[in-house]
């Protein structure tokens, strides 16, 4: 096959295409989920976050453990697109794209859903007025924004040979979508110059982004751990995040990257073998994750300290311990067990692993965030000095926001699957030994 | 032409039944009184202030909603014609009344109780409503001793008995003690203190609790929700905190800090690396821009 044929398959394979009657559905119920959440964002703008079981002491609901877990997912663009990069993992350049997308919807959920925790939104605003440089909550704002404008150029960067690929294919798009194209392509004619200063930047920007997502997730970790409080007060909190944060990218990647070989039968590009080493990746990664929560409960179980042991209680005993253990059998022991053996890391297998981690991943952040505040260290004295119990059960306004922008990412992650395409042409055309020159000339101007 | 006569005479239709319907609507509306219900609550400070609150409240769905801007009036007693003083319920839903001992006279009857008689009054809105209250008076006293290292505090309910003529002290009354905290009082000695035969209640008051620069804290005895006497509170200032020093409030204040004492190498470290990675991220901007002129120089 010549080097023109292979960008030509590759084109053809790789290409954006229409969704067939599964997706269409799959869009429809991710649009109502959406809608309903925004119909319930309305109603608690009109009438405040009374329409949430938020109290004095249980402040940070699902909305924060949601947030953690945006974060956590988005962690992953910066695993694949960044460190498999640079470590020369070629196998992995079907994801990078895949990760990139998931990463992006993510962070932008993540951002969206502290406004959604704050009540009153327009209060924004102070945070640039009155923000206090030296306060966790300002660098998570900072970071944050930092790590979705990397993400968004290690997206859309890497895509400007693709964009100029396919802008050129007449009559595969409607014009609209072509046109587009045409805008994501930037000037994208192909020349050494254009290639050398997109090779240098995404190269630099792979190197930058590896700092910046350790701190976005490390930043959100101090927002609890600069607290005096149980659960939270931890120096591993960061580290603890982070590989937490890794194991579930990881799985979310695996998750979807199954989704898309079988929406467009891809078996070529995400072949078997891509995810056995993803399966022993995510072993990896969630070995590490299990030392860190080892680390993080075996110690204050040790000391039982005064604050820690009414928490550790609760979570081991009490009322958290079917979630709690939950989350630790399900998300991550049985699942370790079962990626350590060849069929374990076969696609279908591994898809359901994931996809039982990742809901797994979602109540560990419930977990992280809620039992805590359930201990605060004041005595829990209601205004007449009698005391009381604390209770916090999500209201189904809270529960309707939440799956709604679960809903939401998914939603994102769907329409830039279905206009972009979602492994890099040229890369791909790259791997396979085509040659520099051919896919300038494939990318610019003049038709091949 | 026809079918312009056709859309003329649906549009006037159209426009005739909306507003008709409406004009039906404002004429049907009509404002239908609640029943509110009143709930009357006495409160002696020792400082001599006393509060008489009125909570008037209604139900409506289930959910409880305030009468707030309806007059109250108190009256000496329910057969008084005229009225002592009158106000407004709030939008807390509470009408206050404050009166000091002088004025608390105007309310003693014949057994030399205090009786109220408050009349939610009626409006468009609200029905008439009316409770009273009468309260025995009382005084609660605190005793601080403290003999080497511990400290004792002595909390005392005395009543006037109409009777014997004579104060004699109250038996068998909870007794809550607290120090005063930044957001809620905290709570010492225990939940549950009942007075013994000579009206005391006596706890062995904690060494630990931080007070101010001098150790002074403000400790408060509350009698709470008594039938027969209300609600009664005694504040005292003792200097058995454990000095709080703030030590960073001599030093000058720095221009940043988690505390005030956080060093300016947070401030400069922070400032100095969000200007490095957005420094870079505009000169990656400024790259990606290079790509796009040089789409234009080369055809």
């Amino acid at each position: 096959m010549s080097e023109s044929q292979i960008i030509q398959k590759l084109t053809d394979d790789l290409k954006p295409r229409k969704f067939g009657t599964m997706g269409k559905l799959w869009v429809g119920v991710l649009i109502i989920l959406s809608l309903t959440g925004l119909y319930s964002y309305l109603i608690q703008l009109r009438d405040g976050l009374e329409i949430t079981a938020l109290n004095n002491y249980v402040s940070w609901g699902i909305y924060i453990s949601n947030f953690v877990f945006f974060v956590a997912v988005s962690l992953v663009g910066s695993l694949i697109s960044a460190i498999l990069r640079l470590s020369n993992a070629k196998w992995s350049i079907p994801l990078s794209r895949i990760a990139e997308i998931i990463a992006v919807s993510n962070i932008i959920m993540a951002g969206l859903i502290i406004i959604v925790d704050m009540g009153r939104p327009e209060r924004f605003y102070y945070l640039f007025t009155y923000g206090r440089i030296q306060s966790p909550i300002v660098w998570d704002v900072i970071v944050v924004t930092t790590y979705l404008i990397i993400s968004l150029i290690l997206l859309f960067l890497p895509m400007l040979p693709d964009m100029a690929i396919l802008q050129k294919r007449k009559g595969e798009f409607p014009e609209w979508q072509r046109k587009l194209y045409k805008f994501f392509s930037f000037g994208w004619i192909g020349n050494k110059q254009q290639y050398a200063i997109m090779s240098r930047t995404i190269f630099q920007l792979s190197i930058l982004i590896i700092p910046v997502a350790l701190a976005i997730h490390t930043v959100t970790s101090w927002l609890f751990a600069t607290t005096l409080r149980g659960g939270w007060n931890s120096t591993n909190f960061g580290p603890y995040f982070v590989a937490g944060a890794f194991m579930v990218g990881a799985a979310a990647v695996i998750a979807v990257m199954y989704a898309a070989r079988r929406q467009y039968q891809l078996q070529e590009y995400i072949t078997d073998d891509i995810f056995d080493k993803m399966g022993k990746l995510l072993v990896m990664l969630s070995l590490v994750y299990l030392y860190f929560n080892i680390n993080e409960y075996l110690t204050p179980a040790f000391k039982q300290m005064v604050g820690e042991h009414a928490l550790l209680k609760d979570l081991f005993v009490g009322q958290f311990a079917p979630m709690f253990w939950g989350t630790q059998i399900f998300g991550m022991l049985i699942p370790i067990i079962l990626m350590s053996f060849p069929w374990g890391r076969k696609p279908r297998l591994l898809f359901i692993i994931s996809i039982v981690i990742i809901v797994g991943a979602w109540f560990k952040r419930y977990l992280i965030v809620i039992p805590t505040l359930f201990h605060p260290y004041l005595p829990v004295i209601e205004q007449n000095g009698v005391p009381t119990s604390i209770v916090y059960h999500p209201t189904f306004h809270e529960w309707s926001i939440t799956m709604g922008s679960l809903a939401a990412a998914l939603l994102i992650m769907t329409i830039l699957f279905r206009y972009l395409p979602f492994i890099s042409i040229w890369e791909m055309a790259e791997y396979k030994g085509v040659s520099e020159d051919h896919i300038q000339k494939a990318s610019g101007p003049h038709p091949v | 032409m026809k079918n312009k006569a056709y859309i003329v005479y649906y549009l006037l239709m159209t426009f005739l039944i909306l507003f008709s319907s409406s004009a039906n609507v404002y004429a049907e509306e009509e404002i239908e009184q609640v029943k509110p219900r009143l709930r009357l609550n006495y409160f002696k400070h020792m400082d001599d202030k006393s509060e008489l609150v009125a909570n008037a409240y209604f139900k409506k769905d289930g959910e409880k909603l305030f009468c707030t801007g309806a007059e109250v009036l108190l009256f000496t007693s329910s057969k008084s014609d005229k009225e002592y003083s009158n106000t407004t319920v709030g939008e807390d839903g509470y009408a206050r009344f404050n009166f000091n001992s002088d004025e608390l006279s105007s309310f003693k009857d014949s057994s030399e109780r205090y009786s109220f008689y408050v009349l939610l009054k009626e409006s468009e809105l609200f029905k008439e409503r009316s409770d009273q209250l009468t309260i025995t008076d009382a005084e609660l006293k605190m005793e601080f001793l403290s003999e080497d290292s511990v400290k004792t505090l002595k909390v005392k309910l005395e009543s006037f008995n109409a009777d014997s003529g004579r104060i004699l002290p109250v038996y068998r009354k909870p007794l809550k003690v607290f120090v005063e905290r930044a957001f809620s009082p905290y709570p010492v000695g225990g939940d549950f203190n009942y007075s013994n035969e000579d009206g005391v209640v006596e706890i062995t008051f904690p060494n630990d609790i931080f007070g101010d620069e001098n150790g002074i804290i403000t400790v408060i005895a509350k009698l709470d929700e008594d039938d027969d006497f209300g609600t009664i509170i005694a504040k005292s200032n003792i200097d058995w905190g454990l000095p709080y020093t703030d030590y960073v409030h001599t030093e000058k204040a720095l221009l940043i800090g988690s505390s005030r004492e956080a060093p300016n190498i947070i401030f400069f470290g922070i400032i100095l690396t969000v200007a490095l990675v957005w420094g870079y991220l505009i000169y990656i901007f400024y790259n990606i821009f290079r790509i796009k002129s040089l789409g234009k120089k080369v055809v």
